[in-house]
C-alpha cells in the first residue's frame, strides 16, 4: 500500500535519510525502530508532505506522493498522530475532533465516525467540552488518534504514540491500535518502546543513523540481540 | 600588515569618499552642499540604526524621535541658555541616550511585537509633545537657530560642513571599533540567538539597553547637527515617515553593515532632491522602495556585493580526508590545567523539581559530579535530560530544589551569571551564531573573560586591545585544537553538520570553564566523526581536568567515556552507578525497550 | 429643573463615558483584526489604520462623489478593502513567510506608507466631511445625551465583533483559521490549506478594519493621515491581552474611555500621550494585558 524507494531527506543540514527502503502492505501493521536521531520521525514527516522528497521515490496505493503538499495528503487517505500529539490546546475537545474531519464533506458519515471514535475513547466523549490543553497525558494522545481517525483514513501513522505516557495507558492505546487494524486500518506505527511494538506488529524496520540497518517478520527481531544494543550499546 | 583583499577595497573606498567629502566645499555651490552635508547628518542617524537594528537585531521604530530631542534640546540650550552649540549638541545627545537606555528597559521583557509599538509610540509621543509645547519651542511652528559659533567666528556653511564630516568620520570610527571588540559581538550574538548568548556570559539586560541607548545617541548627534544646519526646526522634520526613512535607508545599504549607512542615506537624501517630486510620490516611491528591499535585497547593497564579489567558498562536507585525524597534538596552552577545586564535588543538584502547567517535568532529581569526572546522563525521549541541563545553566528555575556549584549556592543566579563562574555548555541541536564567523564565535565564548568596558573599546585603549588580541589568539588555539582552522573566518552556518558541533565545543571551552556540559554532542555524527569527538572529550577531560556532565544516547559514547551514569525516565532518576552496571540493570533495559507484558 | 454642580459632573462624564464607548468599540473593530492577524502570522500590521482609513476613503467615494446609498457604499468598502487585502497578503506578504518577524513588520509599515501616499496622490490632502447621514441631535436616554449616530455607530460595531467572534467559534472555516493559529503543523496535518487560511485571515482582518473607517467617517473629518487612529485598536488589544480575543476587545472599549477621560480631564491634544503611558505602563506589571492569560497558555 505504501512504499518507500531509496529515500534520502534531509533535516536542517543533517543528512537524516540515506537510501530508505520500506513497504507497508494493506491491512498490516508495520513498525519502525530505532534509537533516538535515527531518522524515524524523518521519515513519517517526509511521507506526509512536511519534508521535502524527490518526485516519484515515494508511492501510495501505486501513486507517487512525494510532490503532493502536506495539506493535500490527508485527503489521499492517509492520517498522521505526531509525536508530541500537537494538539489545538485552546480548542475544545470536540473543536479539535471536527478539525480532524476538515477535508470530508459527508456531515452524515463524520457522524458515524465520531460515535465510533466515542466508544473507542469514552473519555473523549465525557470530556469533549473541556479544552484540549487541559487534558492528561494519555487523553491527549487518545484525543490525537481520534483526530487522525476523523478523516477516515486507509493509512494510519503514528509518532512516538507512547511517549511519556504511564505503562497502564499505553497497554491501552496498543490494544486500541490492535482493535483498528482487526476492523480493517493499516498502520505504520513508531516506536521506541521496542518490545512492545514488536509484539504488536507483523513486520519491523529498524533505523540506525538514517539507514534501515534491519529488517523482517517482529517475531525474529524480538529474539535478535542486535535490537538491545542498539539502543543500549554492547555489555 | 597587508590586509585581506576585500579590506583593502573597502579601505580604499572609505578614504576616497572621506577625502571627496572632506574638500567639497571647494568646488561645490551652496546648495549641493546643503545636500551632501544633509546626508552625512542623516548617515549619523541610520548608524546608529544599524547599531540598533543590524547588529543587536532590536527593532527601533522611533529613531526620529531621537534625532527630535538632540535637535529640541540642543536649540532650547543655544537660544533660551545661550549655550555653546558645540556644548548643546552633546549634551542634547546624551538627553536622546538615556531616553534611548530607559526604553531600552521594557524591550527586555518583551518580544519583538511591542517593542516595535513601544518605539513607534515613542516617536510619536515626542513629536506630538513637541508640537503642544508652544512656549519656548513655538509648537508646530518650530524653532529658528542661530548659525553655529566657533570662538565667535561664524562657521556656515563651509567650514561647518568640515565638521560635520569630521564629527561623521569619529562616529563612524566609535562604531567600528564597538562592533570590533567584544561589546560588538556581544550585540551579535544577541540577535542570532538570545539563549545562546545567555549561556556564554552575555548579559541580555545590559547590552539591549546599551544598544538602544547607542542608538539613541547616535540619532541624537544628528538631530542636533541637523538644527544646525538647516537652522529651522519644527515637528515635521521627526515625524514618523523620518523614522521610516531612515529604515529604509538602513536597509537599502545593508543593516548589518556600517558602510551601508552611508551609501543609504547618500542615496536616499540626494534622490528625492534630484527627482524634486511632491511629498506624497517621494512616501509613495520610499514605502515601495521598501517593501522591494525586503523581498528580493534584504541585506542591502552592501550585502548583495558581499556575498557576489567577495563570496565564501562553501567549506568541504565531513572531516580532514583520508581518515587522518585532525591534529589536536599541541594543546591550547592557554587552557592551563586546572588545580583541583577545593571540594571534591564540583557541582551538587539536590531534589530538584520543576514543573510545565501541569506537567511535572522533573521530579527530586540529586546528582552529583566530582571535580574530576565525566558523568553521563541517559534515558529515553521525554525524559527530562535537556530540562536538567537547562536548569543547571541557569536557562529556567527549578520549583524546588537547589544547585550548588563549587561550594556557593547557584539556584537563583542568572545563566550569564553562572557562565562567569565556570558553566559552559553546547546545546541538542546546536545553537551557534550562524551569520558570525568561526572564530567569532569562540570568541563570543571567552565573553566573561575580557574586561573592557564600551568606553574602551569604543576608544579601543591600549588595554583593549592586548585583552582583545590575547583572547583572539585563545580562540585559534581552540580551533586548532578541534581541528577547525582553516575555516576561521567562514561563517558558522557553512560549515558542515559535523564541524558545527566541534566548534560548539570550541565556543565552549574559550571560558575556560570548569564544568562541561554536552547535550547530545554525537547526534548526527558519522562513525570516524564519533570517533574524533570521543578522543577530543577525553582529552579534555584529562589535560585540563574540566569535569563533563554529558547527555548522550550513543551508547558507544556514554559507556566508554563516562565514569558513572544516570539514568532519568519520566522526570524521576532510575539508577545511578558505573556503566556496565546500567547496561545490566533490568530497570533500565525495562525503561527503554518496554516490559515484557502484552 | 436646577443644574447643579453635581448634576453636570455627572453629565459630563456620562457624556465622556459615551462618546468613550463609541471610539472604543471602533477601536474594538479595528484591535480585533490586529489581533486576528498576529495570532496567525505573529505580524503586527502597521498598515491596519491604513486600512481604516482607506475604507473612509472609498465609502466617501461611493457615497458622496457617486451617489451611491449608504449601504452599498459601505458594502463596496469593506468588500473592495477585503480584496485589496488579500492582494496584500498575496504580493506583498506571502513572499516573506519564512522570513524573521521583523522583516514582516516592516513590510507592513511599507505598505502602510504606500497605501496613505497613495491616497494622497489620488486624492490630494485636502480635508473632507462625510456627509450626515443622522440627525445630530442628541436625545436623552436615561438623563445622558446621546445622538443617534453614536447608537448606530455603537451598534453596529458590537454587532460586526459578535458576528466574527461566531465566525471563529462556530463555523468550520473560522474553526480551520483558529487551529491555523495555535498549531500550523498540525492545520496541514488535518487538510487546512495554509495560504488559503492566511489570504482569508488579511481579507476579513482589512475589511473590519475598513468598517470601523466607514463608521468612524462621520465622527471626523476624513484626511489621508487618519488611519493613526488605527494603532489604538493595537494598543487597546494589547492592553487587554492580545492572546484572548475578548480581552482584547475589553481592551480596547476601555481604552476608549480612557482616553476620553484623559482628553477631558487632562489635555485634549494629550490624549494620545496618554494611551501610550498607559500601554507602557500595563506591559510592565503585566505582558499579557489586563485580562490576559499567564504564560503557560500556548502564544
Amino acid at each position: 500500500m505504501l512504499e518507500l524507494d531509496n529515500v534520502n531527506a534531509y533535516y536542517g543540514r543533517i543528512h537524516a535519510l540515506k537510501n530508505v527502503s520500506l513497504h507497508v502492505d494493506e491491512g498490516k501493521i508495520v513498525s519502525l525502530l530505532g534509537a533516538n536521531g535515527a531518522g524515524k520521525t524523518t521519515t513519517v514527516r517526509t511521507i506526509v508532505g512536511l519534508n521535502r522528497s524527490t518526485a516519484n521515490d515515494i508511492r501510495f496505493e501505486g501513486r507517487p506522493i512525494g510532490r503532493i503538499p502536506p495539506h493535500k495528503i490527508v485527503r489521499l487517505g492517509i492520517a498522521m498522530v505526531p509525536e508530541r500529539r500537537e494538539l489545538f490546546p485552546d480548542m475544545k475537545v470536540i473543536d479539535n475532533l471536527e478539525m480532524g474531519g476538515y477535508s470530508r464533506a459527508n456531515a452524515a458519515e463524520m457522524r458515524r465516525d465520531l460515535d465510533r471514535i466515542y466508544s473507542l475513547f469514552p473519555v473523549l466523549a465525557e470530556r469533549r467540552k473541556n479544552r484540549a490543553g487541559a487534558l492528561s497525558g494519555g487523553q491527549q494522545q487518545m484525543l490525537a488518534i481520534g483526530r487522525a481517525l476523523m478523516s477516515h483514513p486507509r493509512l494510519l501513522l503514528l509518532d512516538e504514540p507512547t511517549l511519556g505516557l504511564a505503562p497502564l495507558i499505553v497497554k491501552q492505546i496498543f490494544g486500541t491500535l490492535r482493535k483498528l487494524n482487526q476492523d480493517g486500518m493499516t498502520i505504520l506505527l513508531i516506536e521506541q518502546n521496542a518490545n512492545q511494538a514488536l509484539k504488536l506488529s507483523e513486520y519491523s524496520y529498524m533505523l540506525e543513523n538514517g539507514r534501515v540497518a534491519l529488517q523482517g517478520r517482529s517475531a525474529v527481531l524480538s529474539a535478535d540481540p542486535t535490537v538491545q544494543r542498539s539502543y543500549l550499546g554492547s555489555i | 600588515m597587508k590586509l585581506p583583499p576585500r579590506k583593502q577595497v573597502a579601505f580604499g573606498a572609505i578614504a576616497l569618499v572621506l577625502g571627496a567629502c572632506a574638500s567639497a566645499p571647494l568646488f561645490l555651490s551652496n546648495y549641493p552642499l546643503f545636500v551632501l552635508s544633509l546626508a552625512i547628518v542623516n548617515t549619523i542617524a541610520v548608524l546608529g540604526l544599524n547599531l540598533v537594528m543590524g547588529c543587536a537585531g532590536q527593532i527601533s521604530l522611533g529613531q526620529a524621535g531621537f534625532a527630535a530631542i538632540g535637535a529640541y534640546a540642543t536649540a532650547l540650550l543655544v537660544v533660551n541658555l545661550d549655550v555653546s552649540y558645540w556644548l548643546a549638541v552633546p549634551l542634547g545627545a546624551s538627553l536622546a541616550a538615556i531616553c534611548g537606555y530607559i526604553l531600552g528597559l521594557p524591550a527586555l521583557r518583551l518580544g519583538p511585537l511591542y517593542v516595535s509599538m513601544v518605539t513607534f509610540g515613542f516617536g510619536l509621543i515626542v513629536v506630538i509633545i513637541v508640537q503642544n509645547w508652544y512656549e519656548l519651542a513655538n509648537g508646530p511652528n518650530g524653532m529658528v537657530v542661530p548659525p553655529p559659533v566657533f570662538f565667535g567666528r561664524e562657521l556656515f556653511p563651509r567650514e561647518f560642513h568640515a565638521a560635520i564630516v569630521a564629527v561623521a568620520a569619529l562616529l563612524f570610527l566609535l562604531a567600528r571599533n564597538i562592533v570590533d571588540s567584544k561589546h560588538g559581538r556581544a550585540f551579535i550574538a544577541i540577535r542570532e540567538s538570545e539563549l545562546a548568548a545567555r549561556g556564554m556570559g552575555v548579559n541580555l539586560a545590559h547590552y539591549k539597553t546599551t544598544a538602544f541607548a547607542l542608538g539613541a545617541l547616535y540619532a541624537g548627534i544628528s538631530g542636533g547637527l541637523f538644527a544646525g544646519l538647516a537652522q529651522f526646526i519644527n515637528p515635521d522634520a521627526f515625524v514618523f515617515p523620518v523614522s521610516i526613512l531612515y529604515v529604509t535607508m538602513a536597509i537599502l545599504g545593508g543593516i548589518s553593515t556600517l558602510v551601508g549607512a552611508a551609501i543609504g542615506s547618500a542615496m536616499l537624501t540626494a534622490l528625492p532632491e534630484v527627482l524634486r517630486g511632491a511629498a506624497e510620490y517621494k512616501d509613495f516611491l520610499t514605502g515601495f522602495l521598501l517593501l522591494q528591499l525586503l523581498i528580493f535585497l534584504p541585506n542591502g547593497i552592501v550585502g548583495f556585493v558581499r556575498q557576489h564579489f567577495f563570496g565564501v567558498v562553501p567549506a568541504k562536507a565531513g572531516y580532514s580526508s583520508s581518515g587522518r585525524v585532525a591534529t589536536h597534538e599541541v594543546l591550547p596552552t592557554t587552557l592551563q590545567r586546572r588545580e583541583r577545586s577545593k571540594n571534591d564535588t564540583l557541582l551538587k543538584v539536590e531534589s530538584l523539581s520543576i514543573s510545565f502547567g501541569g506537567l511535572k517535568a522533573l521530579q527530586n532529581v540529586n546528582l552529583a559530579v566530582g571535580s574530576d569526572e565525566i558523568l553521563s546522563i541517559i534515558g529515553p525521549n521525554g525524559a527530562g535530560k535537556t530540562t536538567l541541563f537547562n536548569l543547571i545553566s541557569g536557562l529556567d528555575r527549578p520549583t524546588t530544589g537547589r544547585i550548588v556549584l563549587d561550594g556557593a549556592d547557584i539556584t537563583g543566579m542568572s545563566a550569564h551569571s553562572r557562565a562567569r563562574l565556570g558553566i559552559a555548555r553546547t546545546f541538542q541541536n546546536l545553537d551557534l551564531f550562524g551569520e558570525m564567523s568561526v572564530l567569532d564565535n569562540v570568541r563570543v565564548g571567552a565573553h566573561t573573560r575580557l574586561e573592557s568596558s564600551l568606553l574602551q573599546a569604543a576608544l579601543r585603549t591600549g588595554a583593549q586591545r592586548a585583552e582583545e588580541a590575547r583572547y583572539c589568539d585563545v580562540a585559534m588555539d581552540l580551533l586548532r585544537f578541534v581541528g577547525l582552522e582553516p575555516y576561521a573566518n567562514q561563517k558558522a552556518n557553512s560549515l558542515a553538520f559535523g564541524h558545527q558541533r566541534l566548534l560548539e565545543m570550541a565556543r565552549a571551552l574559550a571560558s575556560a570553564p570548569k564544568l562541561l556540559l554536552l547535550d547530545e554532542p554525537a547526534a548526527g555524527l558519522s562513525s570516524s566523526e564519533l570517533d574524533f569527538l570521543m578522543v577530543l572529550i577525553r582529552r579534555i577531560h584529562e589535560e585540563f581536568g574540566i569535569s563533563v556532565l554529558l547527555i548522550g544516547h550513543t551508547m558507544r559514547l556514554v559507556m566508554t567515556l563516562s565514569n558513572r551514569v544516570i539514568v532519568l525516565d519520566h522526570g524521576v532518576q532510575l539508577a545511578d552507578g558505573l556503566p556496565a552496571e546500567i547496561q545490566r540493570n533490568s530497570r533500565v533495559i525495562e525503561a527503554y525497550l518496554g516490559t515484557d507484558d502484552a | 429643573m436646577t443644574c447643579g454642580p453635581n448634576e453636570l459632573v455627572v453629565e459630563l462624564l456620562s457624556q465622556v463615558l459615551i462618546s468613550g464607548f463609541t471610539l472604543g468599540s471602533l477601536y474594538a473593530l479595528v484591535g480585533l483584526g490586529f489581533v486576528v492577524i498576529y495570532r496567525a502570522t505573529k505580524v503586527v500590521n502597521f498598515a491596519q489604520g491604513e486600512m481604516m482609513m482607506l475604507g473612509a476613503m472609498l465609502a466617501l467615494y461611493f457615497y458622496s462623489d457617486l451617489q451611491f446609498p449608504y449601504f452599498l457604499a459601505f458594502l463596496l468598502a469593506v468588500v473592495l478593502s477585503g480584496v485589496f487585502g488579500a492582494g496584500l497578503e498575496r504580493f506583498a506578504y506571502r513572499p516573506l513567510l519564512n522570513a524573521p518577524v521583523l522583516t514582516l513588520i516592516l513590510a507592513t509599515v511599507a505598505v502602510g506608507q504606500m497605501i496613505r501616499a497613495g491616497v494622497r496622490i489620488l486624492r490630494g490632502s485636502e480635508v473632507s466631511r462625510f456627509p450626515s447621514i443622522l440627525s445630530a441631535d442628541p436625545f436623552l436616554v436615561a438623563g445622558v445625551a446621546v445622538t443617534p449616530l453614536s447608537l448606530s455607530i455603537i451598534a453596529i460595531a458590537v454587532f460586526l465583533v459578535c458576528v466574527f467572534m461566531l465566525f471563529f467559534r462556530k463555523t468550520k472555516l473560522g474553526k480551520g483559521m483558529e487551529a491555523t493559529s495555535e498549531n500550523r503543523e498540525a492545520a496541514l496535518l488535518v487538510g487546512i490549506s495554509v495560504n488559503r487560511t492566511f489570504s482569508l485571515v488579511w481579507a476579513i482582518s482589512s475589511g473590519l478594519a475598513a468598517a470601523a473607517g466607514v463608521l468612524l467617517a462621520p465622527l471626523i473629518i476624513i484626511t489621508p493621515e487618519m488611519g493613526t487612529i488605527g494603532i489604538k485598536g493595537f494598543i487597546g488589544a494589547i492592553l487587554g491581552g492580545f492572546n484572548y480575543i475578548p480581552g482584547a476587545i475589553a481592551g480596547c472599549f476601555l481604552l476608549g474611555i480612557i482616553e476620553n477621560l484623559g482628553g477631558v480631564y487632562i489635555a485634549s491634544s494629550m490624549k494620545d500621550v496618554i494611551s501610550f503611558v498607559v500601554l507602557v505602563l500595563v506591559l510592565t506589571v503585566k505582558p499579557q494585558g489586563i485580562f490576559g492569560a499567564a504564560e503557560g497558555k500556548r502564544a
